[in-house]
């Protein structure tokens, strides 16, 4: 399943495209692994509702949710937006709690970046008042209109002291969401969420193009972006514990640049695993 | 002086999106705008069928009342604030829409010149009347971003498109804001914003002030372009309406129409 022409078109046009309904009927398995995750580690266990817990890498935890990675729908989203030798870089699983100011995603990436894309995956309906995501669409582009809104994201409640107005009245594009629809969206895309809920549930799969060798120190800042504890293999167990040659070939180069993780994540803290569940 | 009717919190926003609404600005003169505005298209001998759009332009010329928004203290601070106290007013056009209006951008495409429409709705419109839906951030010229919108629009208007024809979607599909108004609200937009409205009814009342920023003279050819649209130039009833502090908004554009005549 690949997307349309126009669909790529939309995407490089506004940022982002919605897919409605296209895992309608796994939303039901897809949100009890979802649950299964958080358990497993100490510092993911309880989520209070004071702030967002987050692990990551997310769908690394668990088989089944690592087998989306599989999935002939977002292998055909992937291969779409990013070509067939794209990366899979990481993964989140998200309790989210109040707001989410204004930001473009992608730690150490930028503009120059080559494209980094986000498939989320939202387990709650969710409107513009309850947590919605908003997008600015074409924000993603380059100009400056994106280096105007980059300004802005800078500092949380900045659109109040620029503009008089809060983040929730900025110009954007709500895109309410029902249990089984997929958001794609570009990492530049600013993007935020107002209004929610203190256990909306969602996760991601962050993806980029396959870098060239001239290019791989970045991608590797790119990665070592998303490593927020120390560890020996940059993906989570149940990624790697596949012989399925297409998944092992979106890992790889990410993997042949991270070989002295464990040194490398030194300052980082440990994650503590509290099961041995293996998914 | 200009008197503060806009923040600088609203002026930076409006160069960041390209649009702003102003509501209620107007909401005490919605009476007797309504009544000139239905006077022009009468005294004009249009009579709106609904089977298309019924325009006149330049429209605020044709009356009194109208023209003198021209020396309305609002116009005055709004539009200085935007354009700089010099500012130009270079027409105004008065329509009974019908039907939707496609995606697209006022005037010229070119980014030496700052351009704005003030539009004013006389009836109550929302996204599923006929409202102005607006793409913000479009009309910065040398964007990635709206050059992309601009290449999707044009091939496909030359399509005329009927239905989902901009990148597979029908155009109020499209991602945009929608602003509903009620009369005595002003919508301000930059002219490069791409723009439409859908849904609308057969009779939706509206009527726009063009303006610019006073326009130096190595961009006459610009001054010249918007001018040539409107070759009767300033009507009688505007010049002899507009005679205290608006009348420097007409002074430029009544030099550029002398030195044509001079020259002919």
């Amino acid at each position: 399943m690949k997307l349309t022409s126009e669909q790529v078109d939309f995407f490089e046009t506004f940022g982002f495209i919605m897919l409605p309904g296209i895992l309608k009927d796994d939303v039901e398995w897809i949100t009890k692994e979802f649950e299964q995750v958080f358990p497993l580690f100490e510092e993911s266990s309880n989520h209070t509702g004071d702030k967002r817990t987050v692990v990551l890498p997310f769908i690394d935890q668990r088989k089944k949710l690592s087998a989306l990675l599989d999935d002939p729908r977002i292998l055909g989203i992937a291969r779409s937006l990013l070509g067939d030798d794209f990366n899979y870089v990481c993964s989140d699983g998200n309790y989210y709690s109040g707001d989410t100011n204004w930001h473009r995603d992608g730690r150490g990436h930028n503009l120059k970046s080559l494209r980094s894309i986000k498939i989320a995956f939202y387990l709650d309906q969710l409107d513009g008042d309850s947590g919605a995501l908003r997008v600015i669409p074409g924000s993603q582009l380059e100009g400056s209109f994106h280096n105007k809104l980059h300004e802005m994201s800078k500092n949380p409640g900045k659109s109040l002291a620029l503009w008089g107005i809060a983040g929730s009245e900025v110009p954007a594009q709500i895109l309410d969401v029902t249990p089984g629809d997929l958001l794609v969206f570009d990492h530049n895309t600013f993007h935020a969420a107002f209004g929610g809920g203190r256990s909306r549930r969602m996760f991601t799969i962050n993806l980029c193009q396959h870098y060239p060798e001239d290019s791989l120190d970045l991608l590797k800042t790119v990665a070592l972006g998303h490593c927020t504890y120390r560890r020996h293999v940059y993906y989570g167990p149940e990624m790697m514990n596949t012989d399925n040659p297409e998944r092992l070939a979106h890992l790889k180069q990410i993997l042949s640049l991270t070989n002295n993780l464990y040194e490398e994540s030194s300052h980082l803290p440990e994650l503590h695993r509290r099961t041995g569940d293996k998914g | 002086m200009v008197l503060t009717m806009i923040t600088e919190d609203q002026v930076n926003f409006f160069h960041i999106f390209g649009f702003l609404k102003l509501p209620g600005l107007f909401k005490d003169d919605i009476g007797w705008m309504t009544e000139e505005f239905e006077k022009v298209f009468v005294n004009a001998n249009v009579h709106h069928s609904g089977d298309q759009t019924s325009n006149i332009a330049p429209f605020i010329d044709k009356t009194e009342k109208l023209s003198a928004l021209l020396e309305d203290e609002r116009i005055e601070a709004v539009a200085s604030a935007l354009l700089g106290e010099d500012f130009n007013y270079l027409n105004s056009d008065g329509k009974f829409y019908s039907g939707n209006t496609l995606w697209h951008r006022d005037g010229l495409v070119q980014d030496k010149v700052r351009f704005i429409k003030f539009a004013f709705y006389l009836d109550p419109v929302d996204g599923n009347s006929g409202a102005l839906r607006v793409i913000p951030g479009s009309h910065h010229l040398d964007d990635q971003f709206g050059n992309r919108l601009g290449s999707g629009f044009y091939l496909n208007e030359v399509k005329k498109p009927t239905g989902n024809d901009y990148w597979g979607m029908s155009g109020p599909e499209i991602p945009a804001q929608t602003l509903d108004t009620t009369p005595g609200d002003l919508v301000i937009f930059k002219w490069p914003l791409f723009h439409s409205s859908w849904g609308g009814g057969l009779r939706r009342r509206m009527f726009t002030m063009n303006l610019s920023e006073r326009i130096q003279e190595e961009d006459n050819a610009v001054l010249a372009k918007v001018m040539s649209w409107y070759p009767q130039g300033y009507s009688d009833t505007m010049l002899n309406t507009v005679t205290g502090k608006g009348r420097k908004h007409l002074e430029q554009g009544l030099a550029y129409l002398h030195s044509i005549r001079d020259n002919k």
